[in-house]
C-alpha cells in the first residue's frame, strides 16, 4: 500500500460506520480523490452484503437426536457448586436454626421431554433428621431417569422455603416432608429460590 | 465475569449434571452452531459431525467453563475447533470433491453446499472464513470473534477486511473486478 492511503482498518470502519465524524469526513475526502480505496471500500461493502444475504442452512433433522444419544452415553463431569466449607460458612449464623430443625431441602427439576417446555416442577424440601437424603421416588414418570434428571439438594426450613415460594406467587405447599410446587418452568423456581432474602440457598449436588 | 449471560442458569444447572437443563442449550444453540460449521466445512454432513462433536465437548468439559465469557463464545470456539479438527480428517483422506449431480428436489440428500456464496467461502484461506462466517453470518462482535478464534481483534479486523474483499472479487460484485492481487 502507498504511503497515504488509509489503512485496511480504517476503511475497515468507514464501511462499518464505526468512525467519530471528522476522521470520517478526512477519509470520504481521500477516497473521493482516490479510486484504489474507493474500490476497496466497495468490495468491503459489497463482501458483506453478499455474506448477510447468504442463505440459512437448516440442520439435518437427526442430528439434535445424534446429540441425545451422545449424551446418553457420556456422564458430564460433577461438580460440587458450593464446597461444603463454604456452605459451613455462609451459614453459620443459621446453624444454630438449622441444627434444631435438621432441614434438608432437595429440589429435583424434571420435565415431560427433553424439548424443554412447561412440564410438571416440584421442589422438595424433607424434614429427615440429621439431614438425611430421601430420594422417595414419587417421582411417578419413569422417564425422569432417563432424561438424566439432576437432583439438587437445599438447605432450610420447608416451611419457610414454602412460605417464600408462595409470596412469589408460586403454587407451593408442604407435602409431608418436602415442599411441592407446580409451575410452568422450573427456571423460574431456581430462579425465586437463588434470590430469596437471608443469601442464596445453597445447592450440594448428590449422585443420582 | 462478563455481562449477564443470557445462558447462565441453563449453564449453572448444566454443570450440577443437569442433564434437561444442558439438552436446553443445545436447542437454543444447535441451528447457530450448524450454521458456523456448514459455512465453514461448505458440507452438511461433515457440519453435523462438527456439531454434534462440538456438543459432546462441551458436556464433558462443562465443568472447565469459567463464565469468563459468554456461553455461547465458549461454544462457538468448541465449534471452531471441532469443524477445524473436522476438516483435518478430511484431508488425511483424500476424498474427491467433485459434484455428484444431486437431485435439485433432493435439499437435504446433497450434502455439499453449492450456492454461489459458498464456493466463494470455500475459496478464502481458513482463518477469513472463519472470521467472515463469524461476523456477517452470525452476527458476532470483534471481542468475541477474538475470544473465539485466540486472535488479536486487529487480526480479526484485518482478516475481516481481507475476506470481505476476496468474496467479492470471487463473486465479481461492485464493480470489484480490481487486477491488483494482494
Ligand atoms: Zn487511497
Amino acid at each position: 500500500m502507498a504511503e497515504g492511503h488509509p489503512s485496511e482498518l480504517d476503511l475497515l470502519a468507514l464501511a462499518e460506520g464505526e468512525l467519530p465524524g471528522d476522521r470520517r469526513n478526512a477519509l470520504m475526502q481521500h477516497i473521493d480523490a482516490c479510486p484504489i480505496c474507493a474500490r476497496a471500500v466497495g468490495e468491503v461493502e459489497a463482501g458483506r452484503a453478499a455474506l448477510r444475504a447468504a442463505p440459512a442452512v437448516e440442520a439435518p433433522r437427526q442430528l439434535r437426536r445424534r446429540v441425545s444419544a451422545d449424551l446418553d452415553a457420556h456422564e458430564p463431569p460433577r461438580r460440587v457448586y458450593v464446597s461444603p466449607m463454604r456452605l459451613v460458612a455462609l451459614l453459620a449464623p443459621l446453624t444454630v436454626v438449622l441444627a434444631l430443625v435438621a432441614a434438608v431441602a432437595s429440589i429435583d427439576f424434571g420435565g415431560d421431554d427433553s424439548s424443554g417446555g412447561g412440564g410438571r416442577e416440584s421442589a422438595q424440601a424433607d424434614e429427615g433428621a440429621g439431614g438425611g437424603d430421601t430420594l422417595d421416588q414419587e417421582l411417578d414418570a419413569p422417564t425422569l431417569a432417563e432424561e438424566g434428571m439432576a437432583v439438587a439438594s437445599v438447605a432450610g426450613p420447608p416451611r419457610q422455603v414454602a412460605a417464600f415460594l408462595k409470596s412469589r406467587g408460586l403454587d407451593a405447599r408442604v407435602v409431608g416432608r418436602r415442599v411441592v410446587v407446580r409451575a410452568s418452568d422450573p427456571d423460574a423456581v431456581a430462579r425465586e429460590l437463588a434470590a430469596r432474602p437471608g443469601g442464596p440457598i445453597q445447592v450440594v449436588v448428590e449422585s443420582p | 465475569m462478563a455481562a449477564r449471560d443470557p445462558d447462565g442458569d441453563l449453564v449453572r444447572r448444566a454443570q450440577r449434571g443437569d442433564r434437561l437443563a444442558f439438552e436446553r442449550l443445545v436447542d437454543r444453540h444447535q441451528a447457530r452452531l450448524f450454521t458456523l460449521a456448514a459455512r465453514t466445512l461448505g458440507s452438511r454432513d461433515e457440519a453435523a459431525d462438527a456439531v454434534q462433536d462440538a456438543f459432546l465437548r462441551a458436556w464433558r468439559r462443562l465443568d472447565s467453563f469459567r463464565g469468563d465469557a459468554l456461553f455461547s463464545t465458549w461454544l462457538y470456539r468448541i465449534c471452531v475447533n471441532a469443524a477445524h479438527d473436522q476438516r483435518t480428517r478430511r484431508s488425511a483422506e483424500p476424498a474427491e470433491l467433485e459434484d455428484v449431480a444431486p437431485d435439485p428436489r433432493d435439499r437435504f440428500a446433497e450434502s455439499r453446499l453449492s450456492d454461489e456464496i459458498q464456493t466463494a467461502l470455500d475459496a478464502l484461506d481458513e482463518t477469513q472464513r472463519e472470521v467472515v462466517v463469524l461476523y456477517d453470518i452470525l452476527g458476532c462482535s470483534y471481542a468475541e470473534i477474538a475470544e473465539v478464534t485466540g486472535a488479536a481483534e486487529g487480526t480479526v479486523k484485518s482478516r475481516l477486511f481481507r475476506g470481505r474483499t476476496e468474496l467479492a472479487r470471487r463473486l465479481g460484485t461492485a464493480g470489484a473486478r480490481g487486477e491488483s492481487n494482494t
